[in-house]
């Protein structure tokens, strides 16, 4: 998944950053809302924001983002040392998909960031299933009719992208965005050489090109 | 209640019930034989005046009876058998008995004197008269003029001393019923819980007790002060020390699976957590004395260069050399100008200046940044949340640790913390501590 992280604190936002990368996850991380007002305008599958932040709330930006078009289906996960009732039920009402207080296991954050997603992508099973493909984001595990079938770090995150967008068409720079977080440098037959693998891995048929467009889960 | 030397506590009500208890009753007593006395005296008053008036009734009839000798020959006059309370004799004024009346002797009154006024004998009170060629005298037993007097005494004394004890009870329920607000406002002060937020007016509140009244509730006022201000500052340590916290734990975690080469900067980030932890820690310590007294040293304002450091900022503090000797608690300051450098590192500031002046009895330190800045509607946001601090002492989560303890340090040495964008495109940041050069009266 490509995350947005936006945390002022750098000793948490680096540690947050690393472990979510090593799950597989694209995470774009900023400090403040100015930086990550910008980077919104991208997409993204799921935010990731802390409640105070050096330059405003994270709660009024919070609210900002659900009144645009754009991000009113975005998950959104707050990140915040407020722990009391009222602050919770204030980012719930705000608009927030879920509630994390800190300090947090890092591995209950994944645990949230793929719930929430799964929530908001209207499915509450913990695989994403399409066709004779079956996806588990815990166990980052693909399988075929059941037999499972061997994925690289980069492949799985197309997959991924695909598969939580079954039957939608998955532009060509969306899946380039997702590769930077992996690769740096992206060449421009990159999205190609990797489709191509999937392939060959998942059946010739599994994904469809949309020519000019992008590419598809074959129904 | 006892003391610690188990010395029972002197009661006001009881010392009141028996201290007017024993003065109405030996009031009482005193009355009743004052009035015992009076009244004996004004019934013998009353007795001789009515013997006297009724021999000036008898001496007239008897002047005008002519043959009043003929009529008794010196004997009793004639009449049916009847009780006499006053006895009389007609004596002529040789001294020889012309009349009498039915229970009086038939000799003359011994020892009586024909002598106009009153007499006593032995036995009788006698009133004597002259009239036309004739005496009258009239005589009441002397043991009837005192059986009347002593009646009379011991009637008067006993209802005044009967008046007196039932005034004692009577005052006894007053005391007890107005020491019931004393009851009343002790229940008052039983009531106030943690919560409490107002007195309740006790049912029975004398004038007496109104000024200990509104000092309790000021007192009350006070305390829920420091109580909202020790749970908001509780509110506000645990969620500033969240966030490094959060970070340490969080950088660790990571280094678990972290691939041998990449520990070290993985561990360093940790330490460097840690380290913002403890400076978390060593701030919100500063924040609790704060509230406390603080101790007032002249120092020099060059000194507080040496705690204006960062590791990612560079700190011009080469104002402060002239800015002389400063007046207030250094170990405080210090530790304000520490963190809201701190603040300024945090905040993506580059470079920042720090100056001291003084002016017209106060002192400034003054900390300038060439950070981001804040938007005019989060330095509003900020501005409010530092005026409630400065006045309510009201923590605000969103002012942070670094602008809250340097509001704090200054709200302990009676000044403020000023805070502004330092350009007019509200790039840089810039918090000034103003406080005066001398401590208030009774610091």
């Amino acid at each position: 998944m490509r995350l947005l992280l936006v945390e002022d604190d750098i000793t948490l936002g680096d540690a947050v950053r690393a472990y979510l990368r090593s799950q597989g996850h694209v995470v774009d991380w900023l400090t403040d809302i100015k930086g990550a007002r910008a980077a919104a305008a991208e997409k993204f599958d799921v935010i990731l924001l802390d409640w105070r932040l050096p330059d405003g709330s994270g709660v009024d930006w919070l609210r900002e983002l659900r009144a645009s078009p754009e991000h009113r289906q975005t998950p959104i996960l707050m990140l915040t040392a407020r722990d009391g009732l009222s602050d919770r039920v204030e980012g719930l009402d705000a608009g927030a998909d879920d509630y994390l207080v800190k300090p947090f296991q890092l591995a209950e954050l994944a645990a949230r960031i793929r719930a929430t997603s799964r929530r908001v992508a209207g499915h509450a099973g913990s695989t994403l299933d399409h066709g004779r493909i079956s996806l588990d984001p815990t166990a980052r595990s693909v399988t075929v009719d059941g037999a499972p079938v061997d994925l690289t770090a980069t492949e799985y995150a197309l997959l991924e992208a695909l598969m939580r967008r079954a039957g939608r068409i998955v532009s060509r720079p969306m899946l380039e965005e997702l590769l930077y977080g992996f690769e740096g440098d992206v060449a421009s037959n990159t999205v190609e050489v990797h489709i191509a693998s999937l392939r060959r891995k998942l059946g010739r048929d599994a994904i469809d090109t949309v020519r000019g467009m992008g590419y598809r889960l074959k129904d | 209640m006892q003391t610690g030397e188990s010395r029972p506590i002197p009661s006001i009500r009881t010392r009141l019930l028996w201290r007017s208890l024993a003065t109405t009753l030996i009031g009482a007593a005193i009355g009743a034989m004052a009035a015992a006395i009076t009244v004996s005296v004004v019934v013998r008053e009353v007795m001789e005046s009515a013997l006297e008036e009724t021999a000036q009734a008898l001496v007239v009839i008897a002047e005008h009876e002519a043959d009043v000798e003929a009529l008794s020959h010196g004997q009793a006059m004639p009449a049916a058998p009847h009780e006499e309370a006053i006895h009389w004799q007609l004596r002529h004024p040789t001294g020889r008995l012309i009349a009498r009346s039915h229970s009086a002797p038939d000799t003359p009154w011994p020892a009586v004197p024909l002598v106009e006024g009153h007499m006593k004998t032995a036995e009788l009170a006698i009133y004597s008269i002259p009239g036309r060629d004739l005496w009258l005298q009239v005589a009441q037993p002397l043991a009837e003029f005192q059986r009347a007097q002593r009646t009379a005494a011991m009637v008067a004394g006993g209802i005044v001393f009967v008046l007196g004890v039932i005034a004692a009870a009577v005052l006894g329920w007053i005391i007890r019923r107005e020491l019931q607000s004393v009851t009343d406002f002790a229940r008052t002060i039983e009531a106030i819980g943690p919560d409490t937020t107002a007195l309740t007016e006790p049912k029975s509140l004398r004038s007496e007790l109104v000024p200990s009244y509104l000092a309790l509730g000021a007192l009350l006022q006070r305390l829920q002060e420091k109580l909202r201000s020790e749970r908001a500052f509780a509110a506000h340590a645990a969620h500033s020390l969240r966030t490094p916290l959060a970070g340490l734990t969080a950088q660790l975690e990571v280094a678990c699976v972290t691939p041998p080469a990449e520990l070290p900067a993985r561990l360093s980030m940790a330490t460097a957590s840690a380290q913002r932890l403890a400076g978390v820690v060593d701030a919100l310590l500063t924040m609790s004395r704060a509230s406390d007294r603080i101790h007032w040293s002249h120092f020099d304002a060059a000194e507080l260069a040496s705690v204006a450091t960062g590791r990612n900022i560079e700190v011009d503090a080469s104002q402060l050399l002239a800015a002389g000797i400063l007046y207030g608690d250094f170990d405080l300051l210090a530790v304000a100008v520490a963190n809201l450098v701190d603040n300024a590192e945090r905040h993506g500031a580059h470079r920042a200046r720090i100056r001291a002046a003084q002016t017209d009895g106060h002192q400034c330190l003054e900390i300038a940044d060439d950070g981001p800045g804040v938007s005019a509607g989060r330095l509003a946001q900020l501005q409010a949340a530092l005026e409630r601090l400065e006045s309510r002492a009201d923590i605000d989560p969103e002012l942070g640790l670094g602008l809250t303890l340097a509001a704090s340090v200054a709200r302990a040495h009676k000044g403020c913390l000023t805070i502004e964008c330092t350009r007019s495109d509200r790039q840089g940041f810039c918090a000034c501590l103003d406080w005066p050069n001398q401590p208030p009266n009774g610091v």
